[in-house]
């Protein structure tokens, strides 16, 4: 009796693993993906541009001449980010659904810089003790947010 | 044909886990406390502007519109850390699990 009963725990015990065997056909499990290569290198220039002409702004409203600050003298950069806004929205329109934290950290930064854009050009005074510091913090922290999370999908979040 | 050594098994998924989720925590922790300051200290100098009347009451929102979206990207990039380290446990374990039952059975599952 004891035997017949060691012989069906044995039983179960095969076809436990057949049943795993079955279901593990794949075994990796992918929660997170939406690494870019385009992204993430996107992101690094989009720092370097930002920083380069929040500096030449800020050197024109530390200093006396009330218009150089103006809008118009900066529109090449604005268009070139709008260029970079624009190919990282395509890019990560291609992601994959279970990047939906990365698209969103895209359009979140798209928001940030052109709100940037919309304070700049209703006008900036010169020399009231306000850098704008805040908003370079708001863009760059954004950006570091989008590199540090691609550096951690490099390995495993790359879409399929 | 030798038995599974449940104790084992258990033993190296608490390893496996304790070391995973300790090295990601290592490794967001500083730029989480770095993230925080900058907010704290932006919020601090638009409270600054708002009450000595260099901005406005529009400027004032659209600047802080751009802070909550900042902190978002960053608690973003936080919980994308924490489920690709929740993600390596899970596979780290599976790893185990397969290994033990593969050694069991003789290399049927894939590792």
């Amino acid at each position: 009796m004891a035997t017949a009963i060691e012989i069906t725990r044995q039983r179960i015990i095969c076809w436990l693993i057949i049943v795993c065997c079955t279901l593990a056909v794949s075994c990796k499990v992918t929660l997170i993906t939406g690494y870019d290569t385009y992204i993430d290198e996107t992101a690094m220039k989009m720092k370097r541009d930002f920083n380069r002409h929040y500096f030449r702004l800020v050197r024109t409203i530390q200093d006396n001449d009330p218009n150089n600050q103006n809008i118009s003298h900066f529109i090449a950069y604005y268009d070139e980010m709008e260029l970079d806004i624009m190919l990282l929205q395509d890019r990560s329109k291609y992601l994959g659904k279970k990047s939906t934290m990365v698209q969103q950290q895209i359009a979140n930064l798209a928001e940030i810089m052109y709100t940037f854009r919309k304070v700049h050009a209703a006008g900036i005074k010169d020399n009231t003790g306000d850098d704008k510091r805040d908003m370079q913090n708001a863009v760059n922290s954004s950006l570091n947010a989008i590199t540090e999370l691609q550096m951690a999908l490099r390995i495993n979040g790359k879409s399929k | 044909m030798t038995n599974i050594d449940m104790q084992q098994i258990i033993k190296d998924c608490t390893v496996a886990v304790k070391s995973i989720l300790g090295k990601s925590w290592k490794q967001f922790k500083p730029y989480a406390e770095h993230e925080f300051k900058k907010f704290t200290e932006s919020a601090e100098f638009l409270a600054k502007l708002k009450l000595s009347g260099n901005i406005d009451d529009e400027e004032l929102d659209m600047r802080l519109k751009m802070q909550e979206l900042s902190l978002k990207n960053v608690l973003l990039t936080i919980a994308g850390i924490g489920i690709v380290a929740a993600q390596d446990v899970i596979n780290a374990l599976l790893n185990i699990v397969y290994g033990a039952i593969n050694a069991f059975v003789g290399g049927v599952l894939p590792l």
